[in-house]
């Protein structure tokens, strides 16, 4: 699904995961269970500490009574089968003998084991979860980092434009002059980005932007960067391309010679001359930009050209995942063909 | 409504700017960080054309409030210029010196834009270096690969994106200035010559110093100086017409030595400029294709996943530290 660059704003903002469940009270100090008759609401959230909650909270008084943390792989949340007289799930600290037990309250129970699945998942892949819930409820969240970018509607740039600008052959460098930089020359320019980067060419003039306007635009674009209780905790590139990781990778001359074409021209092709780039600040920099980039989920159409899933625009590990996947899928791909080809189908030389 | 143009941001650091002046086609001129104000380290520096001074901009505050009794009169001696736009302003801290140092060799274009210019008023100045397609168009090359400007050392510090601030010292026909394209003009702070400016802008800098460190805001000088291999270059030709004139073995020794060094000062500065040449090709240069190609390669060789757990726990360490490093703070007020 296409992301919306200009989302219309939801009028509450929907947690990853939430559902209808009243609490169950044990009586005393016996093993017996009571069903608290209040109409309650559990859901999970990124705190602003960045660590995953859980909540119950009551729905009419609007009151959040329970509030945990949850570490990954503390707790589980599942099903107590030996309750047979209603829908009874049990969050159950592994570490201690902690158990806090609930039953749902919505009427229909088609939607229980997919809840399920999700808090599961939200306690021990905290990350995986978020980009998956957000993937699902791409409409735009309130207090996402991406609440300004209806700002940038008042600008009358369509998605375009702004993928232009993103990949910094757009506005910020008006057409005439970019040509005196040998980066965004086309043919140096990467394939994703030489397209819209031509594009550029011509759009840009008639982007029309006051100098106003962009001191606001690019306001809104150092907003994206705001996060702090905001931003989902991604991975940064810089910890996945750490120089001591791909170092060695270097002196493989197949990996090497497959990455010199992406060198800029003046550097030498030698696998000495990549190891010094990957240590370079200037190459952490553009590890830290795309990863913000990426996070700020509007590179989506670029990565697409790339042969990614358009998911891969979904945050730094949803572009890792794509990128997993799709060698994944050239491997199988590849497999097939071998198969093929000893399967002697290929009997018409051509 | 005049078409202002766009501009890109540009990082301030020292190859950045000596390039840029080259784009210029201005001759004979470098920019070095100045790490210390002592004399030893000024005086290695010169000749000093202007100095300028870089801080994270708190907004609001022109600089001449913080000299309330300088004369802000316009001087038509001095080539002031408004700031019309942010972005250039690092661009315009250099021409503030550029255009006010009558010893550089301009070249002829900013010759032009000089002649063309030099009867407007601040405003109109400021106006023309926007519009100025010459002028733009060098500053836009060294735009980074994308609009994101961060600094990648200290994330936590992230939150906006820096706007950094940059005024010029200049000395101009026998008084020094302060050149704030915010502030409503130059700022003389009285009477000086080429040869102790320096020492009449230390204090002034000290105590733009003083206050910043104090409020914790990041700051740095540059010097726009003569080409130190120029330089390097006069000294020898000095030392061969004495050494031909000189028949004392000692003094020629001395010479001799003396030149040994030069030579390897102009060595380091060649080796210097081949790094800023390597530098300023990464920092225009588009690496997506390259980091998604090194991805792709771990994700073949299966390798990727284990990538990103370790990247997850850097991660979270990182939130751990911050959120510590917050309490820590917290529990201090």
């Amino acid at each position: 699904m296409a992301t919306s660059l200009f989302p219309t704003p939801v009028p509450r903002r929907k947690y990853p995961v939430e559902f209808k469940a009243g609490k169950l009270k044990r009586e005393g100090t016996t093993n017996l269970l009571k069903a608290d008759e209040r109409k309650g609401l559990v859901y999970m959230d990124q705190g602003e500490d960045q660590l995953m909650h859980f909540y119950w909270k009551d729905r009419k008084s609007n009151t959040v009574e329970d509030d945990l943390i949850l570490f990954p792989e503390e707790a589980e949340f599942i099903r107590v089968d030996q309750c047979t007289t209603g829908r009874v799930y049990l969050l159950n600290f592994k570490s201690s003998s902690r158990k806090l037990f609930f039953w749902m309250q919505d009427a229909k129970d088609d939607k229980d084991e997919e809840n399920v699945a999700k808090v599961n998942r939200l306690i021990n892949d905290p990350q995986g979860g978020l980009a998956e819930s957000r993937q699902q409820s791409n409409t735009g969240q309130l207090g996402s980092p991406f609440q300004n970018m209806d700002d940038l509607a008042g600008f009358g740039m369509d998605q375009e434009q702004l993928l232009q600008l993103l990949q910094g052959h757009g506005a910020f460098n008006g057409p005439p002059f970019t040509s005196t930089t040998p980066a965004s020359e086309p043919q140096s320019a990467t394939a994703a980005t030489s397209e819209a980067g031509s594009g550029a060419q011509t759009t840009d003039s008639n982007l029309g932007l006051t100098s106003e306007q962009l001191g606001n635009l690019r306001n809104i674009l150092s907003g994206i960067q705001v996060p702090e209780g905001t931003r989902q905790p991604d991975v940064n590139l810089i910890d996945v391309l750490t120089p001591s990781a791909i170092g060695p990778l270097l002196n493989n001359p197949e990996i090497a010679s497959a990455l010199f074409p992406h060198l800029p021209a003046n550097i030498e092709r030698s696998p000495e001359e990549l190891a010094a780039v990957i240590q370079s600040p200037q190459f952490a920099q553009a590890l830290q930009s795309l990863s913000i980039a990426l996070q700020s989920g509007q590179l989506g159409p670029l990565l697409t050209q790339l042969g990614l899933d358009p998911s891969a625009g979904n945050g730094v590990e949803a572009f890792l995942r794509a990128i997993q996947e799709q060698a994944n899928r050239r491997h199988r791909d590849h497999e097939d063909e071998n198969a093929e080809d000893h399967s002697g189908d290929r009997m018409e030389e051509d | 409504m005049s078409d202002t143009g766009q501009w890109c941001l540009i990082e301030s650091d020292p190859g950045v700017f000596t390039e840029l002046i080259g784009a210029f086609n201005v001759r004979g001129t470098q920019v070095e960080e100045v790490w210390s104000l002592d004399e030893q380290t000024l005086e290695d520096l010169k000749p000093v054309y202007g100095l300028i001074f870089l801080f994270k901009w708190q907004g609001g505050n022109d600089s001449s409030r913080l000299h309330p009794e300088a004369d802000l009169s316009v001087d038509e001696n001095v080539y002031f210029a408004k700031q019309v736009i942010n972005n250039a302003c690092a661009t315009q801290a250099i021409l503030s010196i550029l255009l006010n140092c009558p010893m550089i060799d301009l070249g002829a274009d900013l010759e032009n834009f000089k002649d063309f210019t030099r009867l407007f008023d601040p405003y109109n100045k400021g106006l023309a270096i926007t519009n100025s397609e010459l002028i733009r168009g060098v500053h836009n090359s060294f735009a980074r690969s994308d609009p994101f400007f961060l600094d990648q050392t200290d994330q936590s510090s992230s939150e906006k994106e820096d706007i950094f601030h940059f005024i010029s010292y200049v000395p101009v026909q026998g008084a020094l200035y302060e050149l704030d394209g915010l502030s409503n003009g130059p700022v003389n702070l009285g009477p000086c010559t080429e040869d102790d400016w320096l020492e009449k802008v230390r204090p002034v800098i000290q105590e733009r110093m003083s206050r910043y460190t104090s409020a914790e805001i990041r700051f740095n000088l540059l010097a726009l100086i003569k080409n130190r291999e120029d330089v390097y270059q006069a000294r020898i030709g000095e030392i061969e017409g004495r050494m031909l004139r000189s028949n004392n073995s000692g003094e020629l020794m001395q010479l001799r030595e003396g030149m040994e060094q030069l030579l390897q000062r102009i060595e380091l500065e060649k080796v210097k400029f081949k790094r800023y040449e390597r530098e300023n090709s990464l920092r225009k240069h588009n690496f997506v294709q390259f980091i998604y190609n090194i991805l792709r390669i771990l994700a073949e060789r299966g390798e990727l996943q284990a990538r990103i757990e370790y990247a997850r726990k850097e991660m979270s360490k990182r939130i751990k530290d911050r959120a510590e490093k917050k309490k820590g703070e917290g529990s201090k007020n």
